[in-house]
């Protein structure tokens, strides 16, 4: 059943605003979200939304979040009328990547206060982090076009530990071959001045991860490179064996990369040493599983609290211990994974969203499914997000979803609009989603006072007076429907002529349609 | 149709003295004729066999029960194991196999995914659906013989599981061995390949219940007679099995209300959908029983060998000649 108008659903049984409130807070003041707000707890990040869902590990969860009802506060299709990247929220602004430049926008109005030139190459999520009290954005850029060398791309070919960055430089760089490459780039969000940028060894379009004083980025080719937040210089790099696309999770000290190699299909873990005190040449694996083979699908991580969470090929959720890589629990659900979904993560809940819109809630410690809710639209480039007691996701049909995290019950849906909606931001007031479709762009959402909350179990749930009473009535029209002209018929042909004979009558059939046939075979 | 009391002491009389004399070895036909024959056969036309079968089914209030009960109970069984997933399953619960050994694949890989506990869940599906397949059978012959259902197409239907769990088996070994050996095909002809298994599945081993019921043999002579009743020339067999085919996987599921919409609670017109589309697997089912019995007399005792016509010589020769 599809919430589209929660308000006009006959079935919707009605909460008061105050009820929901109360529930909220009690459940914060119990402690069931007591580890919730990760990415706030992170020392160095300036906002409440500074990265990829949330933190560096990606728990995407907020424990302060806002809370449904809402209603849209702005829209902001991509300026250059592409797309966008999902955005980060920090000091007021929601930052977002474009293939042409850098925007600022607004979070109150929407409006784009302010934009940086940027020299194409994929869109992935920027990062902010904080150096000395101000706070530094970091992106990719470049390469201009993947096919070709940006005409703007420096001729440095590799990243070393003893690189120089620089500041103001150039797009991207150029491998051994000439093929063009990404730059990792920074810059202050005070006055949008350019700190420092390095070229990297690949296409990068991983996003950017922001631990402490320390980004992570990976490429297409298999590196991993920890850049310092503030100069730039290059700490220490990796190699893993498969491209990287996602964004690096990290967790104590220690970086989750998702490496997937395409001959043959597979897609490698892999836990990397983030110390600072390593020689430079030490490998830095700590270990590396592969979850399945001969797939290269599968979603983003999600670590911390001692578990990396990974969606699977084989349409397995899967917490791998993080200290050395073996599998705590696997849970199954119903379609595979996006690659561009990530598992999300609170207090002793761990959440997961399949390519068919099955939202799922299991314990994070044994891994028993608690609840499902299907929401029967595909989700591709969205991820759960956990706003306090209530678990938000965006379907490819345009809705912003509520769902209650400790009943599983959608509580709250937008309209459906054009284009999906994609990756969430959380602040304390508003939510901030990519929209994608014609009018690509951020949509924002904030609590509406004057909203009505629904209360819809998944449809999955058996509602057994009316599917009986359903299938009465389908019982009915099929026995009569097939029965009587049945009868009927049989009165007038008789019973089936077993004999053999083709030349006999039997159900209408005249001895010319045999014949027929009989001719075709010719002499 | 004559006979009914000498047919209910007892198994069919098939196996001492066919009815009629094997046929005498006709004039060579081309290649593939006993796939896609146009020339007469001892089999009744497809038409007439799918209207016969489904009248079989249609005018029997006990086959359309069958059908009409046994739907909701496997979705009551399927929610009750924990299945999440769309109605439209729904449309193949009594469909032949290999058809319904695909389905019950998809349903356990839905339930329990892919480890030792999808070869139970399948193991168990087997299991079930022999018996169900077997006494349907059973019943449908009777109601081709004697226009009733009683006991005794019951009993007899019960007597031949072995021979439906083997068809059962068979069917399920062609789907996994298509799945390991045709993706080596590449994704367009190896998707060819694997549907032409399935209906090859349904080709060869159709007729088996029906042959065991009839004549009472053992499983493997069941399982041979079954193939050698499908190449019976002009049969048009393999258009049967291809139609049922089509019509049983993409139209039928295709064309199911409410979609992939996963849900337990399926709309009043899906249920409609389903029930009457389960009614159909049933005809097809009575279609394959009645072109059985009709060419039954006809089928040889011994794999037919193939004679090696003399060539003519081609004109090239001649002139050297």
């Amino acid at each position: 059943m599809r919430p589209r108008h929660p308000e006009g659903h006959l079935s919707a049984k009605t909460i008061h605003l105050s009820t929901r409130t109360a529930l909220a807070v009690a459940l914060t003041v119990l402690g069931l979200g007591s580890t919730v707000g990760l990415a706030n707890a992170q020392e160095g990040q300036p906002s409440s939304w500074p990265q990829y869902q949330g933190g560096p590990g990606h728990a995407g969860s907020l424990e302060d979040g806002p809370q449904p009802p809402f209603r849209e506060r702005w829209r902001r299709p991509a300026p250059a009328g592409e797309s966008l990247s999902p955005a980060i929220l920090v000091d007021g602004l929601a930052v977002t990547v474009g293939s042409e430049a850098v925007y600022g926008v607004d979070l109150g109005t929407g409006t784009v206060l302010w934009e940086l030139p940027r020299a194409g190459g994929p869109l992935s999520t920027p990062a902010a982090g904080s150096v000395g009290g101000s706070t530094v954005v970091l992106y990719l850029e470049g390469p201009q076009d993947e096919a070709e060398p940006s005409p703007s791309a420096s001729a440095t070919t590799s990243v070393s530990t003893s690189g120089s960055p620089s500041p103001g430089g150039e797009a991207g760089g150029l491998g051994e071959g000439g093929e063009a490459l990404s730059s990792l780039v920074a810059v202050s969000l005070e006055n949008r001045t350019e700190l420092w940028r390095i070229p990297l060894e690949g296409v990068a379009r991983s996003g950017v991860t922001i631990d402490g004083t320390i980004a992570y980025v990976g490429d297409q080719d298999g590196h991993v490179v920890a850049v310092a937040l503030s100069d730039g210089s290059v700490i220490w790099s990796a190699e893993v064996p498969g491209r990287v696309d996602v964004p690096v999770a990290v967790s104590g000290d220690t970086a989750y990369v998702v490496a997937r190699d395409a001959d043959p299909p597979s897609v490698a873990i892999v836990a990397l040493d983030t110390s600072t005190q390593l020689d430079e040449g030490t490998d830095r694996e700590r270990w590396k599983v592969f979850p399945q083979a001969t797939s290269t699908v599968g979603s983003a991580l999600a670590a911390g609290e001692g578990f990396v969470l990974v969606g699977s090929a084989d349409r397995l959720l899967r917490s791998i211990a993080a200290e050395d890589g073996t599998e705590r629990w696997a849970s199954l659900v119903l379609s595979f994974f996006s690659p561009a979904t990530a598992p999300a993560f609170a207090g002793d809940a761990v959440y997961g969203v399949d390519l068919s819109g099955g939202l799922y809630r299991f314990d994070a410690a044994e891994g028993h499914r608690e609840w499902s809710h299907q929401l029967n639209e595909v989700v591709f480039r969205s991820a759960p997000v956990v706003s306090g007691p209530t678990v938000l996701l965006g379907l490819s049909d345009g809705r912003l979803v509520a769902i209650d995290a400790a009943s599983g019950h959608l509580v709250w849906g937008s309209e459906a609009t054009p284009g999906l909606v994609g990756t969430i931001a959380l602040g304390p007031d508003i939510v901030v989603a990519v929209k994608g479709g014609k009018d690509a762009g951020l949509i924002a959402f904030e609590p509406d006072p004057q909203g009505t909350l629904v209360d819809l179990p998944s449809p999955t749930e058996l509602d057994a007076r009316t599917t009986l009473s359903r299938y009465a009535v389908a019982a009915a029209v099929v026995v009569v429907g097939a029965l009587v002209p049945g009868m009927l018929l049989r009165r007038r042909f008789g019973p089936a002529d077993l004999s053999g004979d083709i030349d006999g009558e039997d159900l209408g059939e005249t001895e010319d349609e045999d014949s027929a046939e009989t001719d075709e075979e010719g002499p | 149709m004559s006979g009914k009391k000498a047919r209910r002491r007892g198994p069919a009389p098939a196996r001492s003295a066919p009815s009629r004399a094997e046929p005498a070895p006709g004039p060579r036909r081309p290649f593939g004729s006993a796939l896609f024959g146009s020339a007469s056969s001892v089999m009744p036309p497809i038409g007439r066999s799918l209207g016969r079968g489904l009248l079989t089914v249609a005018s029997s209030p006990v086959l359309v029960v069958i059908a009409v009960v046994a739907v909701p109970l496997s979705w009551m069984t399927l929610l009750a194991i924990g299945f999440e997933g769309s109605p439209s399953r729904l449309v193949d619960v009594l469909a032949l196999p290999p058809i319904s050994t695909y389905f019950d694949l998809g349903t356990g890989a839905s339930v329990v995914g892919i480890g030792p506990a999808f070869l139970i869940f399948t193991g168990v599906a087997i299991a079930i659906r022999s018996v169900i397949y077997a006494v349907l059978t059973g019943l449908i012959v009777e109601v081709l013989e004697d226009g009733r259902v009683s006991t005794y197409g019951l009993l007899r239907g019960l007597s031949v599981i072995p021979t439906v769990i083997v068809v059962q088996i068979l069917s399920f070994s062609l789907i996994v061995a298509g799945n390991l050996v045709f993706p080596v095909l590449g994704p367009g002809i190896g998707f060819l390949a694997f549907v032409a298994a399935l209906v090859g599945g349904l080709f060869f081993l159709g007729f088996a219940p029906t042959a065991a019921i009839r004549q009472g043999r053992g499983i493997a002579e069941s399982v041979r007679r079954s193939g050698r009743a499908a190449m019976l020339p002009g049969s048009r067999h393999l258009i049967f099995c291809a139609l049922y085919f089509f019509i049983a996987l993409p139209v039928m599921v295709g064309l199911a209300p409410g979609g992939g919409d996963i849900t337990a609670n399926p709309a009043l017109v899906t249920w409609i959908f389903a029930l009457a589309v389960n009614v159909l697997h049933l005809g097809f089912m009575a279609a394959l029983s009645y072109r059985w019995i009709v060419a039954e007399p006809s089928v040889p005792e011994a794999p037919v060998k193939r004679r090696q016509p003399a060539r003519e010589p081609s004109a090239r020769a001649r002139g050297r000649r």
